[in-house]
């Protein structure tokens, strides 16, 4: 185990030097610039709607970003050190490929969960400050979903890595993937569901086989569950089995994560290391 | 001290290594020559632990592929070429180096020995090629390792990474540690080889001393350059021949033997009549 840990911190500390990594922190600190006054400026007035459209603004950058630069960094990783031949050194040391895949994954979790605190620390003051306790604690639990959705993203990246034959080829990979998972999943699902699927429960659980959508259920439910505003499965949301439908989300993310962290190290162990 | 058994290597459907089989002993450096292309590297990195491979490898009579955090304890290993990572400064590379064995050691001292300590703090996508390979080098031997494999180390050694490397196995080998060697010139590594091991298409063509291979090939002429005179107080029981104050020629039936006594006394800079590659594989009876 303790090259698990020192793989990973050799990750984190790498990841933290990297300019995609700088770029998210960024991202947030403008939307802590840009929408903290004009939040302030209405939230004493208009109470709890304020408080919700200032979170679901997070939440939507959240959706788009985190898939992204979770994808980006860890995409580039393993065939990264594939490229610059570390990785022929590394695997001439005493670590598996278990090491190797667990260091990977942990380390850009942690350099990512860094970030993203971070970044909702640089947008949270506001909400701190003004904001009744429920809110802030609102506040906190869609931090932690947003570091899940990272987390769930990064053993995707790992597995496009592995399979790719330069970065150049990785990063377009990871481009893709989180286009369709942002963009084009939703509209596919609404349209083969409408077309196909009459049962409501089975829709609401196809289309949450993404877990950009799973991670929106459990973000919407934890603003307010009667939000519906938050696209396709934030109306489904409110028809029945709400509580299967959280529990299967939950599920959904672990599934994607494990499943994937799996499949790199099958992969790893299947083929020659460099 | 290292086994390989009936080893097959296929990158998809070409066979890269085709039931290659021999034992090293401890403290043995042995050399492996081939033409490019001939799996050298192959092998080294099967032995290493990098590639799969079919037959069996064994480093202390643990099976590679079975065993291979262990045996990857034993081994030390030069790549051919050193990894070049912008985000690691030498001295982070290092350290993680030791940690992952799990040893503690006096960094800077090693930065010291191989004239890397002015670079210490500096990333090491900055170092020069030769500088970076002696970095490699370093992180090759430090761990104290049984077996120490070099992927063509002369190939992208700069002029003092050379020397180092010669001093290295020396030094190694009077510890009994292995080496296994790779590389295309004879004349390379002359001066601390106990074994060549030529390989060709895949296949063990010739294993044995350096001694009998220079006979089978029927070296006889050693080119000596010394600017200090020492050349006649060396080897003047051979039969020496002067071009000029400086330079000489011996020519013998143990050309070997002349190198020996020549190394024996200090005098380094000397090259042999070689035949190309090509030659040796053609006399040692393999495809041209």
């Amino acid at each position: 185990m303790n090259n698990v840990y020192l793989l990973a911190r050799e990750e984190f500390l790498g990841s933290l030097r990297s300019r995609w990594l700088i770029i998210y922190s960024l991202s947030y600190l403008l939307l802590a610039i840009s929408i903290s006054p004009f939040s302030l400026a209405g939230l004493n007035i208009l109470g709890m709607k304020a408080v919700g459209k200032v979170l679901s603004s997070l939440i939507n950058l959240s959706l788009y970003l985190i898939p992204l630069i979770s994808l980006s960094m860890s995409a580039i990783s393993i065939v990264g050190d594939r490229e610059t031949n570390f990785m022929e050194w590394i695997f001439s040391k005493p670590i598996n490929e278990l090491h190797y895949i667990l260091g990977k994954f942990l380390g850009l979790s942690a350099a990512l969960t860094v970030a993203t605190l971070l970044g909702f620390g640089l947008a949270s003051w506001f909400v701190i400050l003004f904001l009744p306790p429920e809110d802030v604690t609102k506040y906190f639990q869609l931090v932690l979903m947003a570091i899940s959705l990272a987390l769930v993203f990064i053993p995707l990246g790992l597995y496009i890595s592995d399979s790719s034959r330069t970065r150049y080829q990785a990063l377009g990979a990871a481009f893709f993937l989180w286009f369709f998972m942002v963009f084009v999943f939703d509209l596919f699902v609404m349209g083969f569901i409408e077309a196909n699927i009459k049962d409501p429960l089975v829709a609401s659980l196809l289309g949450l086989t993404n877990p950009v959508e799973a991670i929106r259920i459990l973000m919407v439910k934890s603003i307010d569950p009667d939000l519906t505003f938050l696209g396709f499965t934030g109306v489904l949301v409110l028809r029945e089995n709400l509580d299967l439908i959280l529990t299967y989300s939950i599920a959904i993310l672990i599934t994607y994560a494990i499943a994937f962290i799996s499949l790199t190290y099958l992969n790893l162990r299947r083929k020659d290391l460099i | 001290m290292l086994e390989v058994r009936n080893v097959d290597k296929y990158f998809d459907d070409f066979q890269v290594l085709e039931d290659v089989t021999f034992d090293i002993g401890r403290g043995v450096a042995a050399v492996l020559i081939g033409k490019n292309g001939a799996g050298k590297s192959t092998l080294i990195r099967c032995i290493a632990g990098l590639l799969r491979y079919e037959g069996s490898i064994k480093v202390e009579g643990k099976e590679v592929r079975e065993e291979s955090i262990e045996v990857k304890k034993v081994i030390g290993y030069l790549p051919q070429t050193a990894p070049v990572r912008g985000d690691l400064t030498g001295y982070q590379i290092f350290n993680l180096y030791l940690d992952l064995y799990d040893i503690d050691l006096d960094i800077e001292e090693w930065f010291e020995r191989f004239e890397l300590l002015d670079a210490i703090d500096v990333p090491i996508d900055e170092y020069s090629g030769g500088m970076r390979q002696r970095l490699f080098l370093a992180m090759a031997i430090a761990h104290d390792p049984s077996l120490i494999l070099m992927d063509e180390p002369m190939n992208n050694l700069d002029s003092i990474g050379k020397s180092l490397l010669v001093d290295i196995i020396h030094e190694y080998k009077r510890k009994g540690k292995t080496f296994v060697i790779s590389g295309h010139r004879l004349s390379d590594f002359i001066t601390y080889a106990d074994e060549i091991i030529l390989i060709d298409d895949g296949r063990l063509l010739y294993k044995g001393s350096i001694e009998e291979l220079f006979k089978i090939l029927g070296i006889a002429k050693v080119y000596i350059y010394s600017s200090d005179g020492r050349i006649k107080d060396a080897i003047d029981s051979l039969n020496i021949r002067y071009l000029d104050e400086n330079r000489a020629v011996i020519e013998s039936d143990d050309a070997y033997y002349a190198i020996k006594k020549l190394v024996e006394n200090n005098i380094t800079n000397f090259f042999i009549e070689e035949p190309s590659i090509d030659t040796i594989i053609k006399r040692l009876g393999g495809n041209e």
